[in-house]
């Protein structure tokens, strides 16, 4: 059997494509390499597989609306180079910058990368800072389902066959934010993330986000963290006190794993400096 | 004259359009495609191998085991240590052996069908570490060996250790260890076999052709004479491709079922099915004068040489002979063990244990150096070994010794990379430096290159040569000396390379070699045809020979370029009489055999030296290591083409990176590039300069050394000890990783 290729021209040609035997091409980049290791060890190929990066809602992008609205099938390179996405949500734009390596940004997209589930997925920690949530469709209808819901575990997701990822509607973070992303990879390019932290605050601290990847089943908002952060007084104390409680909770929630005696002072570490340095770009006297 | 120019090289332009044909790109429609099955256990025992469900796959043509193995079933790139079976008998030796070859008519087929083989295996008990492997009682790899797990030894005893010791004014102890490493050549092991004229012919990519023809001839219990062997166009090696991989398997099938055949490793069998790097345990004393002169040096090196012996021999004599670095020691205590263990065979990588050694050394003289508080250079000019001193193995180095060299032009850039970090490593950034020395060609054996150089009646130059260019650049060189000595242009010789049935043998392109030794030889090949052109023309215008000259294809008497008469003329007046215009050549550098209880002996004709300075910026709050330049000095003796040697430094360095901050092959759980990382290009550090010392080698041609694997051994030290220098602790063990990083900066395990 071959595996047949669909290209789906609007979201109704995607979704008559899918059924239990097909599967989503979006970019491709996680999922030929799934693919080709199903091949090599002589399992089943999908019937379909369904390219929906030429649907139009998919590519969607619209970050000056109310409701901003970040399409499904944007691939990271635009997220990358987009001026309203570097001026609206920094911190995707530099999660966008440090995924893979050029090729494979020009590819992968974000739908892709969320769908795909990994603990450690850029994109994923990127968007749930910014509380996304997503749009799902299927001959049912429409659901919109937050991130936190949405990822189930490691590579697992509530979707079933026959959902597709339109998009996801993000938050709109108060005026004069300031953001960060930044992640810790064993080389510099074409790595999955050790960690990955996306941090946005702004000058009254109304709402602090901070998530922590790679480091969880899938990347965490760090809710206490961000009340902490919401409750005391701005500056290098509160920054420390921001990290020993996140490295707190990895430990909490993961257990002392093998990786702890990296992760614990790493994260301790990450978290704090990207705090504060978060917290300088936003130039607040005193 | 081309010696020093840097012409384009050989074939780039096919390898930029993408049309040249790599070993795996060789097959024609038709073509049966062949699969391993391999097991995923070991050790075990076979208990049953049942072909049935496989053979009944649609397309499967026939599945071999070894009882279809015509010839030996043992082989082995060293003759007295051939002990790997290429498929198994009765037991699985590491995980990853091949039980058995599908031949199928698709490579779907075949895979699927090697899938459906099963294999029943009862397990045994194995060993992992080659120090538990090395214990009374340990679990033995080959059964009925004298030795047990002791698979190859090489002691060195100079001067006297102990007594030297006592008068140390400091004293350094300390452990390194590094890990096992895959080649990660672009190219997987690849190629295609077919019969002719009852002849079986491969063609594969390979180091190594003449060796692959003897062994594979072995395997199939065929006389040599039936069996030609051709190098495709290699993507690679770094010693990976020496061993014998797909050619075993291609002749096989090919020669039992007369039909053409073809193979291809994906990259998962490349990572478990072949060679590794071998992990080293390297305990060191060294102790000093108050001046910090090396006084005495003992190191207890021991390796993993996995389940075969591959190349254990070669790296348990180069790491001893090479472990006290390129310094003069008077007194010294080697002793080098590798064990057998029952993971992956550990065979030839890019300097065979010397780069593993070099971890050593240089942590030892940074060590002494910190001691006493002097710069970490100057330790090293001090102690460099000058003409007129003995290597560990009491090698009186007379000429071409450049490593003093090395390190004076490479100290103005050092010093000014010290100064812009300054020196407390607040910053995190840290400057390290590192220094090599390196035999080039086989350890104290004989190692000939041979070549033939033919000059036809119709004006074509045809180089005959065995050496196989994987990508280093050996074609370019070749012609270069070829086109040097005869006064041509090297665009004009053509190359007839690497085909058993029209060269000779030029061993391996391995132990940075091929320049010195090829070329070498190469370089006989045309004297031998040019004394054969001169003497035709004596005859022919009766004129004195020792007033001869040549170029552009013509010869003159000197201060007579109006006689010149064309090499043409010469040529086709030879063939008048059947005689062939044709040179040969033949090289193999002195060398005398080490002594088997002192290690004492002249292991190489020649040495190549190192240096090299690295800057990198440590980021203490996350482990991250960020490489920010690296100056590379070496001494190349002479450098026939300075951009390959440039190529070669650059490629070194960057394999380098990749040794000290990330490369670690951990049995199971690697199998491709997923989670087994080497450098990208945005790892890469900025090289610059690069500096190329010439302190001439007589024996070499035209005074050239080798670079192929010097380039590499300098940059894990220097790399190692500027993270140790941001960091303010020693960094022994490799891979550099975040966690090693973050444990020398909040202080655990601290060895101090």
């Amino acid at each position: 059997m071959t595996t047949k290729y669909l290209a789906a021209r609007n979201v109704e040609e995607a979704l008559a494509g899918l059924d239990d035997g097909a599967k989503v091409l979006a970019g491709g980049t996680d999922l030929m390499v799934h693919l080709r290791r199903l091949r090599l060890c002589g399992a089943g190929l999908p019937e379909y597989l369904v390219d929906v990066t030429g649907v139009p809602e998919l590519n969607r992008l619209d970050m000056d609306a109310d409701k901003p609205f970040l399409g499904a099938g944007v691939t990271f390179r635009r997220l990358e180079r987009d001026a309203a996405v570097a001026r609206r949500y920094p911190l995707l734009a530099q999660a966008g910058a440090v995924v893979g390596s050029l090729q494979i940004r020009n590819l992968a997209t974000i739908g892709g990368n969320v769908a795909n589930a990994s603990p450690a997925a850029d994109g994923l920690t990127a968007l749930a800072a910014l509380g996304a949530r997503a749009e799902v469709v299927s001959s049912n209808g429409v659901r919109h389902i937050p991130l936190e819901e949405l990822i189930i575990g490691p590579n697992t997701t509530c979707l079933v066959p026959g959902d597709l990822i339109v998009g996801f509607k993000l938050d709109r973070p108060p005026e004069g934010s300031a953001q960060r992303f930044y992640k810790v990879g064993r080389r510099r390019a074409v790595v999955i993330a050790r960690m990955n932290l996306a941090v946005s605050l702004d000058r009254e601290m109304t709402d602090p986000r901070l998530v922590l990847g790679a480091c969880f089943p899938s990347p965490r908002r760090m809710t206490e963290v961000e009340r902490l952060l919401a409750s005391e007084t701005p500056g290098p104390e509160l920054w420390r006190e921001a990290g020993r409680m996140a490295a707190e909770q990895f430990v909490q929630v993961c257990g002392w794993r093998s990786s702890a005696p990296y992760k614990v002072p790493a994260v301790a570490n990450l978290v704090s400096r990207t705090l504060e340095s978060t917290w300088a770009e936003l130039g607040v006297a005193g | 004259m081309t010696i020093g120019e840097s012409p384009a090289r050989v074939g780039s332009v096919e390898k930029a359009l993408g049309r040249a044909r790599f070993g795996s790109d060789q097959g024609e429609p038709g073509d049966l495609f062949l699969v391993c099955v391999r097991a995923d256990q070991a050790p075990a025992t076979i208990e049953a191998l049942e072909l049935d469900r496989a053979l009944a796959v649609p397309g499967v043509v026939r599945i071999f085991t070894a009882a279809d193995i015509p010839g030996e079933k043992l082989l082995g790139i060293i003759p007295v240590t051939k002990d790997q079976e290429f498929l198994a008998e009765n037991i699985i030796s590491h995980r990853g052996q091949a039980v058995a070859l599908v031949a199928a008519e698709t490579e779907g087929a075949a895979r699927k069908a090697a899938q459906a083989v099963e294999l029943r295996l009862s397990a045994l008990k194995g060993v992992f570490d080659h120090r538990e492997a090395l214990a009374e009682n340990a679990p033995q790899v080959h059964a009925g060996r004298p030795n047990g797990n002791l698979m190859a030894r090489r002691v060195i005893r100079k001067g006297d250790f102990e007594s030297a010791l006592n008068t140390c004014a400091v004293v350094h102890e300390a452990e390194y260890t590094t890990s096992f490493i895959e080649h990660a050549a672009m190219e997987t092991e690849g190629g295609r076999a077919w019969i002719e004229d009852d002849r079986l012919i491969i063609k594969a990519c390979t180091q190594n052709p003449h060796y692959d023809r003897g062994d594979t001839a072995r395997f199939l219990g065929l006389d040599p004479d039936r069996v030609r062997m051709i190098q495709a166009e290699t993507g690679g090696g770094f010693g990976g491709k020496l061993d014998v991989s797909v050619q075993p398997y291609l002749g096989l099938a090919a020669l039992l079922l007369k039909r053409p055949v073809r193979m291809v490793y994906t990259r998962e069998e490349s990572f478990i099915g072949t060679g590794k790097r071998h992990p080293f345990l390297m305990k060191c004393v060294t102790g000093a004068d108050s001046d910090g002169r090396l006084v005495a040096m003992k190191m207890d090196l021991s390796a993993d040489t996995g389940a075969f012996a591959s190349y254990a021999l070669a790296v348990a004599s180069r790491a001893a002979v090479h472990a006290t670095g390129p310094y003069y020691v008077a007194n010294v205590e080697i002793d080098c063990r590798l064990a057998y263990t029952n993971n992956p065979w550990a065979g030839a990588m890019r300097g065979f244990g010397v780069p593993q050694a070099a971890m050593a050394h240089e942590g030892q003289i940074d060590g002494i150096a910190d001691k006493l508080g002097m710069d970490r250079l100057e330790i090293r000019l001090l102690n460099a070994l000058r003409p007129g001193q003995e290597t560990a193995t009491g090698q009186v180095l007379t000429q071409s010794v450049g490593i003093v060299e090395c390190l004076e032009r490479l100290k103005p850039v050092y010093r000014t990379w010290l100064s812009e970090v300054g020196p407390d490593s607040a910053s995190g950034r840290g400057v390290g430096v590192g220094a090599m020395f390196y035999g080039i060609g086989n350890t104290g054996v004989s190692n000939p290159s041979t070549a033939r150089l033919e000059w036809t009646p119709d004006g074509r130059i045809i180089l005959f040569t065995g050496a196989a260019d994987i990508g280093q650049g050996s074609d370019t060189v070749l012609r270069q000396i070829v086109g040097a000595r005869l006064n041509v242009d090297p665009e004009r010789i053509d190359l007839v390379r690497a085909d058993t049935d029209f060269t000779t043998d030029a061993g391996a392109t391995s132990a940075s070699r091929q320049t010195y030794i090829s070329g070498g030889a190469v370089l006989e090949a045309a004297v031998a045809l040019e004394e054969m052109i001169f003497s035709e023309f004596e005859d022919l215008m009766e004129a004195d020979r020792g007033d001869l000259e040549m170029a552009a294809g013509r010869v003159w008497v000197k201060g007579s370029p109006n006689g010149a008469i064309s090499v043409e003329e010469i040529v086709q007046s030879l063939a008048q009489r059947d005689i062939r215009a044709v040179g040969e050549g033949r090289f193999d550098p002195a060398t005398v055999a080490l002594d088997p209880e002192t290690g004492q002996g002249v292991p190489y004709a020649t040495y190549a030296f190192a240096a090299q300075t690295a800057m990198v910026e440590v980021d203490k709050l996350t482990g991250e290591v960020q490489v920010k330049r690296v100056a590379a000095a070496h001494d190349v003796g002479r450098a026939i083409n300075p951009k390959c040697v440039e190529g070669q430094i650059c490629g070194g360095v960057m394999m380098g990176v990749g040794m000290a901050l990330m490369e670690e092959y951990v049995p199971g759980r690697h199998a491709n590039f997923e989670n087994y990382h080497i450098p990208t290009i945005a790892d890469m550090p900025e090289i610059d300069p690069v500096i190329i010392v010439e302190a001439p080698e007589e024996s070499g041609p035209f005074g050239a050394k080798g670079v192929g694997e010097p380039a590499l051994i300098p940059t894990a030290p220097t790399i190692a000890s500027a993270v140790g220098q941001a960091v303010g602790r020693p960094m022994r063990h490799l891979p550099i990783s975040l966690e090693r990083v973050m444990d020398a900066v909040t202080g655990v395990n601290d060895e101090n």
